[in-house]
């Protein structure tokens, strides 16, 4: 597995358009991978995640994938700072049974809302739409821990020790759809109960909207209070 | 015969709240048609409390362009003594509220009979001398440059702004008005050579038909600014790419340089 650090030069003029629709941040991201798979799509295909991160003065665009990526593909004066490309291995290893970590996360969480009168489950899955309450973002991610092998450690207040704030909302078309993405970042830590588990989901992402820089868990050693 | 006004929309930090509620101040990506009648409200001296200019001016048509996408960023803004909806439990508040950095648009307005006509020459006499400060969604947000430009529109070399009148109908105006990017900006080099693959396009929001199968709707329409009254309808627009051509690029006898 691979992880880019890009350093964006926010003054791009194509990182200006792809920062307004994130349909073509998807695309751009895409640019640096070859198009293989017809059966699955092309980004679950090479395990691309990524994530737009605030950065001292611009933006540090993370990707994270199985195939080595070909940053040459993207247009001149992107970045203004070689790529970084190195193993996700390092992280991965971080992953042990009971041992605290800290992570960031931006994740679209979202609740469904089911037509009035419908039996939830029954039609379907209902329509999903933006889960605003933080609290309720926490629990959120208090049930993909449960699907995914970890849990949120209580933090002295008696809180779950993670942070959620919210971010900008993304926009996008594809197709004369139009898309909208509430993100949400989570930061702070969390204990694996399932090895396994946690590992799949830090390497397939978590959530929905992950071609739209949604679901890469970022891992690292847990930050003691000193 | 159409009419329409070109304005340039340029400043460091602007805001377009269009679903703004609460404690939460979002902006949109674009001038929403309720600030864009603010503005112009401001420049004529228009009050609040006219609802009927007010809502004679939310019935001209608007497009904007957008000619360097902002970046989102966000104030962390505590506000104190905040009482509730009954004017008690005064508390502290902390809100987040969005705002668009370095952004320029190029936002038209459309004028359709006589009437019209006539409010967007006194809108665009009022923008030349305005009544009351000019700013962009917030007091802080004060404009970069003008409006308007001060001469002809064909000598943008000095300044360049909007175009102001011209008796062009507002989709040619998106069309053919001049980049409103500086010559020497770096978000107009790109780092590509000159002449390489035709640069993307630009992106405008433009007033459609409600029926129309690419429309979006936002609530951004005016009715009333009244304090305690204030009201907005709903208004369908779409989406455009504007194709950035050589012509708009570098306008006028201007050589490649």
């Amino acid at each position: 597995m691979f992880l880019s650090r890009l350093t964006v030069d926010v003054t791009s003029r194509n990182f200006r358009l792809d920062y307004a629709d994130v349909h073509q941040m998807h695309r751009t991201v895409m640019s640096a991978f070859p198009d293989l798979d017809a059966k699955r799509t092309a980004r679950a295909h090479c395990g691309a995640l990524w994530r737009l991160d605030e950065h001292e003065r611009g933006f540090v665009l993370l990707v994270q994938s199985r195939l080595e990526p070909k940053w040459a593909a993207l247009p001149a004066g992107y970045l203004t700072a070689p790529p970084d490309v190195r193993s996700l291995d390092p992280f991965l290893r971080l992953i042990a049974p009971g041992r605290k970590i800290s992570f960031r996360l931006v994740a679209n969480p979202t609740r469904a809302i089911h037509p009035p009168g419908s039996v939830p489950g029954t039609r379907g899955r209902g329509r999903p739409v933006p889960q605003r309450l933080p609290a309720k973002q926490v629990e959120w991610l208090a049930r993909k821990g449960e699907q995914h092998g970890f849990v949120l450690p209580v933090g002295r207040d008696g809180q779950a020790d993670v942070a959620p704030a919210p971010r900008p909302g993304l926009r996008g078309r594809s197709d004369g759809n139009t898309i909208t993405i509430e993100p949400v970042r989570f930061d702070g830590h969390l204990v694996p109960t399932d090895v396994e588990a946690l590992r799949a989901a830090v390497l397939a992402g978590i959530g929905r909207a992950k071609a739209y820089g949604c679901g890469l868990i970022s891992l690292g050693p847990a930050r003691e209070a000193g | 015969m159409s009419l329409s006004l070109a304005l340039c929309f340029d400043a460091p930090m602007q805001s377009w709240g269009a679903r703004s509620q609460h404690i939460h101040r979002d902006t949109a990506r674009e001038p929403t048609k309720s600030g864009v009648v603010g503005v112009l409200a401001a420049a004529m001296g228009v009050p609040r409390e006219d609802t009927e200019k007010i809502t004679a001016l939310a019935e001209l048509s608007l497009g904007v362009r957008v000619d360097r996408e902002g970046l989102v960023e966000r104030d962390f803004h505590t506000a104190q003594n905040v009482p509730n909806t009954e004017g008690l439990g005064h508390r502290t508040v902390i809100s987040h509220r969005y705002y668009l950095s370095d952004a320029v648009f190029l936002v038209v307005l459309e004028a359709e009979g006589a009437d019209q006509e006539a409010l967007l020459r006194r809108a665009e006499a009022g923008l030349r001398a305005p009544a009351w400060p000019l700013y962009f969604g917030r007091k802080a947000f004060v404009p970069a440059r003008p409006l308007l430009h001060a001469s002809e529109p064909a000598d943008r070399r000095d300044h360049p702004s909007g175009w102001g009148l011209s008796d062009l109908p507002l989709r040619t105006v998106l069309m053919t008005h001049p980049w409103l990017e500086a010559d020497d900006s770096p978000h107009r080099l790109d780092g590509r050579p000159r002449g390489e693959d035709a640069p993307r396009p630009l992106r405008a929001v433009i007033d459609c038909d409600a029926t129309d199968e690419r429309a979006e709707i936002r609530s951004d329409h005016p009715l009333s600014f009244a304090r305690g009254d204030r009201r907005f309808a709903s208004r369908s627009f779409k989406t455009l790419d504007i194709p950035l051509t050589p012509a708009m690029i570098s306008p006028g006898d201007r050589s490649c340089s």
